[in-house]
């Protein structure tokens, strides 16, 4: 968010007009929201990280709260990767998408106010969440442990900041669409879609038997893969070629990767030797391969677009962490296709290796 | 993240834009390539989509190999499992087929009367069940008495049984029909109680 004064407070966008609105009167309309938006993810990094502590400590003490039933393992460990994810990763994800929309729209944030409200309602929803994990209400489905009395605000939440998020690419001034928006879009659309099936076909009226676990996984990996992948490739394809001041090197390449990894992406996730019918963690497989070819073309685009821009590394520290983001997820991604074979997962199934994946993507 | 550049030089803070710079061919070569390689891995590792194959098979083909073959094979399997849960024979006669001779129950492995060609008798004893003094394997037994499985087990149930007890322990009897068994169910329809051995004896095997 730029620093400089706002000089005005103008919200409400006016009608669709051929001028773009001034990048400091665009940071000014987003800035409360995403402000707001920011902070409780720092915040609730901040305790998924202590949740996180606790967890870890207890494999070297395993003494530790043991006497008390909120702290036992298979409370605080759910309760720091929902805190992760709901509370810090999809907050900031968010924050950063409603920002960029707002710039790459050239026009004014929509009903930042809404957004707010939006905002509080889905901490409302992860404190409730988390907290029912905590007396024990989790639904013990990985990465949606929140009871059932928490989701639906979390979705009600979600709907009050994407419709003001998506009036916003609505009203833009900017007639080309940019890489990171068509990433975005994606992404707005995409979590209502698997939330909500998920939640309905595990949580309210629950699928039988193993399908429960497909259904498990297909969620997980459409949320990082899809989701949290998109928004975070957005915000790469963005700031690589603004902080390095070079144009994207190719739109062609970036349409390859978006269209391969929209398709191939959500297919994935079904480990292999999954006691589900052998056709299911096969197409995983495939699919999980096949997501090479979006990689292979975002990793060509990135390095285009920065070689010869080295010198610029040193002295942005912001470009530092962008280029740190992008390898890392290239590095995750690479590690995905490589385990996504039966002879790999056999070895590495089971061990800290696939945690160890999941961090380094987020 | 949310640090803008500051110090970017443009007053007007351009927005990123994009060249054009066509995607290569070998990126297009290599999705026809992964295509390709996907379609022979589901091939060989996705079991032909069907619902019964799971891992480490990989086709229905293997899972059926591994099912009992049809005829004595499938008898057999099936008449394993009414020995071994349905009738629970097992508990008394053994999974060694030896019985506990300390408590009157005879074995079924080399038994004369269950090894005899045509199962004529041993047909009764399921049907009726048996009690009383009985030699078996030159030992004597005094039954204290095996329950009638007329009412509860099928001709097919009674007709598996008796090719698994007559083709398992060593023992190689022929395979006993359906048929065989319905036609002495019909013929001993009225009769009450238990078989005595020394009853049976003058039942003709054939019969």
């Amino acid at each position: 968010m730029i620093a400089t004064s706002s000089s005005s407070h103008t919200v409400s966008p006016g009608p669709r007009s051929g001028s773009v609105a001034p990048p400091a009167e665009i940071d000014a309309s987003c800035r409360v929201a995403v402000m707001v938006l920011l902070a409780c993810a720092a915040a609730w990094l901040v305790v998924a990280s202590g949740f996180g502590l606790i967890a870890s400590l207890k494999f070297h003490a395993p003494n530790l709260l043991a006497d008390s039933p909120w702290f036992t393992y298979g409370r605080v460990q759910p309760a720091r990767v929902n805190a992760l994810i709901y509370g810090f990763a999809a907050q900031a994800g968010l924050g950063i998408a409603l920002w960029m929309i707002a710039r790459l729209g050239r026009t004014l944030l929509v009903q930042p106010g809404y957004i707010v409200v939006g905002a509080l309602l889905w901490n409302v929803g992860v404190k409730l969440g988390v907290f029912g994990i905590l007396i024990g209400d989790t639904t013990s489905y990985e990465w949606l442990e929140m009871p059932g009395y928490a989701s639906p605000i979390l979705f009600a939440a979600y709907a009050i900041i994407g419709i003001p998020a998506l009036l916003t690419f609505h009203h833009r001034r900017e007639p080309t669409l940019y890489v990171s928006q068509w990433f975005l879009l994606a992404a707005l659309f995409w979590f209502p879609w698997i939330y909500s099936t998920a939640n309905l076909l595990l949580v309210f009226f629950p699928v039988r038997g193993v399908l429960q676990a497909v259904v498990d996984w297909w969620y997980v990996n459409n949320l990082s893969q899809i989701w949290l992948g998109f928004i975070g490739l957005a915000a790469i394809f963005y700031f690589l070629p603004k902080l390095t001041a070079r144009p994207l090197y190719s739109n062609y390449l970036a349409i390859l990767a978006f269209s391969t990894l929209a398709l191939f992406g959500g297919w994935g996730g079904i480990h292999s030797g999954a006691p589900v019918p052998a056709w299911m963690p096969s197409l995983s497989t495939v699919f999980t391969v096949l997501t090479a070819i979006p990689l292979i073309a975002i990793t060509i685009n990135l390095n285009r677009t920065f070689t010869g821009a080295i010198a610029k590394l040193k002295e942005s520290l912001p470009l530092k962490f962008v280029v740190f983001g992008a390898v890392a997820y290239l590095l995750a991604g690479a590690l995905a296709i490589v385990s996504a074979f039966p002879q790999f997962s056999q070895i590495t199934h089971f061990t800290l290796f696939t945690p160890a994946r999941t961090q380094l993507f987020l | 993240m949310k640090l803008d550049p500051n110090k970017s030089p443009a007053p007007q803070e351009p927005e990123p834009t994009t060249g054009s710079a066509p995607a290569p061919v070998w990126l297009f070569v290599l999705v026809a390539l992964l295509a390709f390689w996907g379609m022979g891995f589901l091939d060989s590792h996705g079991g032909g989509f069907d619902a019964r194959v799971y891992a480490p098979y990989n086709s229905a083909k293997e899972v059926e190999d591994e099912w009992p073959k049809s005829g004595a094979g499938a008898a057999f399997a099936r008449g394993e499992l009414v020995y071994r849960e349905v009738a629970r024979c097992i508990l008394c006669h053994q999974p060694t087929g030896l019985g506990s001779p300390g408590q009157q129950y005879p074995p079924l492995a080399k038994s004369e009367w269950v090894l005899a060609r045509e199962p004529g008798r041993v047909i009764r004893i399921v049907l009726n069940g048996l009690q009383g003094p009985i030699t078996v394997t030159g030992q004597q037994f005094n039954s204290n008495g095996m329950v009638p499985w007329r009412d509860t087990l099928t001709d097919q149930q009674i007709a598996d049984v008796l090719t698994y007890i007559r083709s398992e322990w060593g023992n190689n009897a022929p395979e006993v029909k359906p048929e065989q068994v319905k036609a002495i169910r019909d013929k001993t329809a009225g009769r009450p109680g238990q078989w005595l051995a020394d009853e049976l004896l003058k039942v003709l095997e054939t019969e």
